[in-house]
């Protein structure tokens, strides 16, 4: 296996366009990609492209109006984990010899998908769903599991969105960024008790992009590389399988396989960006990647060590709560993040000397299954 | 019960009792599942038995969910419930949330889905009667 970084990010504007097509949103995050890598279009030599709503061959349709044609060229669907799937397939390719330099991207406009924003689609054979199941009714029984097993309060999930809100606040790239009370989070319309809307995740129309190469290539490029020491990707187990509502299996595999194949632990990671679309989730992943013991999640979001200037900040960018979830762009919009945290670009948000970071993201919901996919990528700064 | 449709084939059947939710044993490794499956998910194994489960459990966790979807009008309550059989079973709960502690013993029962002329027969669990 060769060594492989990430040499150039770009993120397009998040919010709600309806006036935009989703290739030009994808071509913005792929233009500020190249520009940041200082890469001409014509280098390319492999594109990932990853999108929930789908329509056909879209890394084609971002690319053509790029100047890139011809190359190989795939796109990935892996629910909310597509772009993180996008990612780890480039770094397969590089990192086994198959392409030396390549992009992925993800990509999603929620506003005018016909189908999107909504509630994310069921089958008409999902048995949950026709009993009402969805989304924020899985969290919300795993939130209802946290206060009986963890102590957890409605207060400590809405301190998430609070900790979330306060980073979106300072970053220019979110789509939401008021500072929030617990009391206004609280005072949000109850979705699923004891989820507000104001835990939530929004609908979010937006694209992110990655060029990667090896690390020789970087250094005769003249980058600023940031490697990548892991790439995991993984999916779930069955349901009856499941013992823990508030651990995810597939999600604590998946880390493990990480630290293991970095070299890495948790205690090791300055900055993280995982999976938030829903507020409770949060304390779940901070035990499945290992950055607490089991049963002290809550306090470890009560010390403030996840939050802005503690220990191990988590979603310093303010998360796919407050920054946006434009779903398949998500997987590698946290890569973008956690790469601009260490070059140390990341403004009043920056983890100090931040030098390892993490980059989880989980995807899918159906009957049977625990979930659909868990990606985990570490990457750090020479 | 009811002259309902099904809301899904397979999965449960009515009886004098209430309905039973039907489920599958693997004749070698003993796994059981709902709802049935052809092949055993754990040793895939092909021979299994068909099975009623229990129609009694305990709660494990539920939540008042305040958005309807397509089947289901807000408010409504939905949980899992851990059967003896050692599965979780996902349902409706014919109850008020707030008023049931985790492990309450809840027992199978009717319930209906849809709206209009969309409704169909399904199940939910409710507390059973008299505590455990």
């Amino acid at each position: 296996m060769r060594d492989v970084a990430v040499i150039g990010i770009g993120t397009s504007r998040f919010g709600k366009f309806p006036d935009r097509s989703f290739h030009t949103l994808g071509g913005e995050a792929v233009r500020k990609a190249l520009a940041d890598a200082g890469v001409a279009p014509g280098r390319i030599e492999v594109a990932y492209g990853s999108r929930i709503f789908l329509d056909q061959i879209t890394a084609q349709v971002v690319l053509r109006d790029i100047g890139i044609a011809g190359i190989e060229m795939i796109n990935v669907e892996n629910a909310c984990a597509g772009g993180a799937t996008a990612v780890r397939c480039l770094w397969k390719d590089i990192a086994t010899g198959m392409y030396d330099i390549g992009l992925a991207f993800g990509v999603e406009s929620m506003t005018t998908s016909p189908i999107a924003g909504k509630l994310i689609a069921q089958g008409d054979d999902d048995i949950d769903a026709k009993l009402g199941s969805n989304m924020p009714v899985v969290f919300a029984l795993m939130a209802r599991r946290l206060m009986e097993t963890h102590g957890a309060t409605a207060a400590d999930f809405a301190q998430v969105s609070v900790k979330s809100h306060q980073a979106a606040a300072l970053n220019p790239a979110a789509q939401y960024r008021k500072v929030l009370s617990i009391d206004e989070v609280l005072g949000s319309r109850m979705v699923a008790d004891p989820i507000t809307l104001l835990q939530c995740c929004p609908n979010t129309d937006g694209a992110a992009a990655v060029v990667m190469c090896t690390t020789d290539m970087a250094k005769s490029l003249g980058a600023r590389p940031v490697r990548i020491l892991a790439s995991v990707l993984q999916s779930s187990d069955y349901f009856f399988k499941k013992r823990d509502l508030t651990s995810f299996d597939a999600g604590r595999n998946a880390a493990a396989k990480a630290y293991e194949m970095a070299s890495v632990g948790p205690d090791d990671l300055d900055v993280v960006e995982l999976h938030d679309a829903f507020a409770p989730e949060e304390l779940v992943h901070y035990e499945d990647l290992g950055l607490c013991g089991p049963g002290e999640s809550v306090g470890l979001l009560r010390s403030g060590a996840t939050a802005l200037g503690g220990r191990v900040p988590v979603n310093p960018s303010g998360g796919l709560l407050s920054l946006g979830h434009p779903l398949s762009a998500s997987g590698v919009r946290t890569i973008c993040d956690v790469v601009q945290q260490l070059r140390g670009e990341a403004g009043p948000r920056q983890a100090e000397g931040a030098r390892i970071g993490l980059a989880q993201m989980l995807g899918g919901n159906v009957n049977g299954l625990e979930m659909g996919a868990a990606a985990v990528h570490i990457l750090a700064r020479d | 019960m009811n002259d309902l449709a099904l809301f899904h084939t397979g999965v449960f059947a009515s009886t004098a009792d209430g309905p039973v939710l039907l489920g599958g044993r693997c004749r070698a490794c003993g796994q059981v599942y709902h709802p049935r499956v052809a092949v055993c998910l754990n040793c895939t194994a092909t021979d299994l038995d068909d099975i009623r489960l229990s129609r009694h459990g305990r709660l494990e966790c539920c939540t008042t969910v305040h958005m309807p979807t397509t089947t289901m009008a807000a408010p409504y309550t939905v949980g899992y419930v851990q059967l003896p059989e050692g599965l979780r079973i996902f349902a409706p709960i014919g109850s008020e949330a707030s008023t049931l502690a985790v492990g309450t013993p809840m027992t199978l029962a009717e319930f209906t889905i849809g709206r209009g002329a969309q409704r169909q027969a399904a199940y939910c669990f409710v507390p059973t009667a008299g505590g455990a």
